[in-house]
């Protein structure tokens, strides 16, 4: 293959990336590390560094979009990241001592229960009479959008603030112990447990995932994973792929992207079954 | 009642301000690296005799990344503007957190 055809393979699926990444508001990982060491035959460090500068463009690409249509709720973002980088750092610490196997099979049956219970939810549009919590009152964890699928303004009110920042406690804890679980986690926890929209869960988990991975894809970058010729044409690709996903998501319905989630909870659950039996 | 719709009005107001300066900032932080990644693409693949390409794609990593942790900044900086000092100290916290991170990432 021609370097110029090589640029433009990866181009086109960093694009897929994007597009699937910013509207289930996941980094693309999941479609970009096994693309660039199978596809492509790069190693495992540069698909990894590559998907890390990936996951922030997927962020980067898709914000402005979420932002304007008033999507993405900054606040409960900054509240929830606090817990998922604190998390992080706590998975940082603890790598090495807590068994890899018992992890992996913990994650995937974490994910089965997701991939089920987003299953049960399907038909459900948006929650009714969510009672919001006297942290969430008092840090003002609501807003409201337009949106374009219903043709109505949402207004809506989360609840759960104490579990979901645990859960995106053990989010970030997770994603630095095993490497996975960045928007995988956090949407469903936004979804299922403070009641939030499912655009706002994936807008938000967008923004989220963004921030988080800046600290590791520094981390690639000082250590020279980060090669120009290979972050470079997935950074264009994810960026026109999560411009694209973030104006179709807003044309979609909830109850399309929580069926759309499904089967990529399961291929994770799976995925992370098979490492912890062959750990 | 009235004094309670008017702060929910000026709280929804405050966030719509935080969130268009991001956004603002996120599409130029989106555009500059955008811009330079393809120009660095294009003097490598075109085998231009400039030498920079390389360059200009790094430029344009570093700049993307450095734009979700300008994000949090700039919402910081515009929370404790508007007194709200919980959000302020909250993305603060977030920052701390992150460049934590970079460091034992770094370090080990």
């Amino acid at each position: 293959m021609t370097p110029i055809a090589l640029t433009l393979a990866i181009l086109g699926m960093s694009l897929l990336a994007g597009l699937v990444g910013s509207m289930l508001g996941l980094g693309g990982g999941i479609i970009i590390v096994p693309a660039l060491t199978l596809l492509f035959g790069y190693d495992f460090r540069t698909a990894v560094a590559a998907s890390a500068v990936a996951i922030i463009a997927t962020s980067t690409g898709a914000a402005v979009a979420y932002l304007r249509d008033r999507i993405t709720n900054t606040r409960v973002g900054m509240f929830l990241e606090v817990g998922s980088t604190l998390g992080a750092l706590t998975g940082a610490f603890i790598a090495g001592y807590v068994p890899a196997r018992f992890l992996f099979l913990l994650f995937s049956v974490l994910m089965a229960y997701s991939a089920w219970t987003m299953f049960r939810a399907r038909k459900s549009e948006l929650r009714e009479g969510v009672v919001p919590d006297e942290l969430s009152r008092r840090l003002q964890l609501r807003g409201s959008y337009y949106d374009q699928a219903l043709g109505r303004t949402i207004s809506y009110h989360a609840t759960g603030a104490v579990p979901g920042l645990l859960l995106m406690y053990v989010s970030g804890a997770f994603a630095g112990l095993l490497g996975v679980g960045g928007g995988l986690f956090k949407v469903p926890a936004m979804d299922m447990v403070m009641k939030l929209p499912i655009k706002v869960s994936t807008a938000t988990s967008n923004f989220m995932i963004g921030v988080t991975a800046a600290a590791s894809a520094t981390v690639y970058f000082v250590r020279g994973d980060v090669q120009p010729l290979v972050a470079g044409p997935v950074v264009l690709g994810v960026l026109c792929g999560a411009l694209l996903g973030s104006r179709l998501m807003v044309r979609l319905k909830g109850a399309t992207l929580r069926l759309m989630f499904v089967p990529l909870l399961l291929y994770v659950a799976a995925q992370m079954a098979w490492k912890g039996v062959t750990y | 009642m009235d004094s309670l719709h008017t702060h929910e009005h000026t709280v929804s107001q405050d966030v719509e301000r935080v969130e268009l300066a991001v956004a603002r900032l996120l599409r130029l932080g989106t555009a500059v690296s955008a811009a330079l990644i393809a120009a660095g693409l294009a003097v490598i693949l075109l085998q231009l005799p400039l030498g920079i390409g390389p360059h200009l794609v790094t430029a344009g990593i570093i700049a993307l990344v450095c734009t979700p942790l300008l994000r949090v900044a700039a919402a910081m900086v515009i929370y404790l503007r508007l007194g709200d000092v919980v959000y302020g100290l909250i993305s603060l916290a977030v920052l701390f957190f992150v460049f934590l991170g970079m460091l034992i990432g770094e370090s080990h």
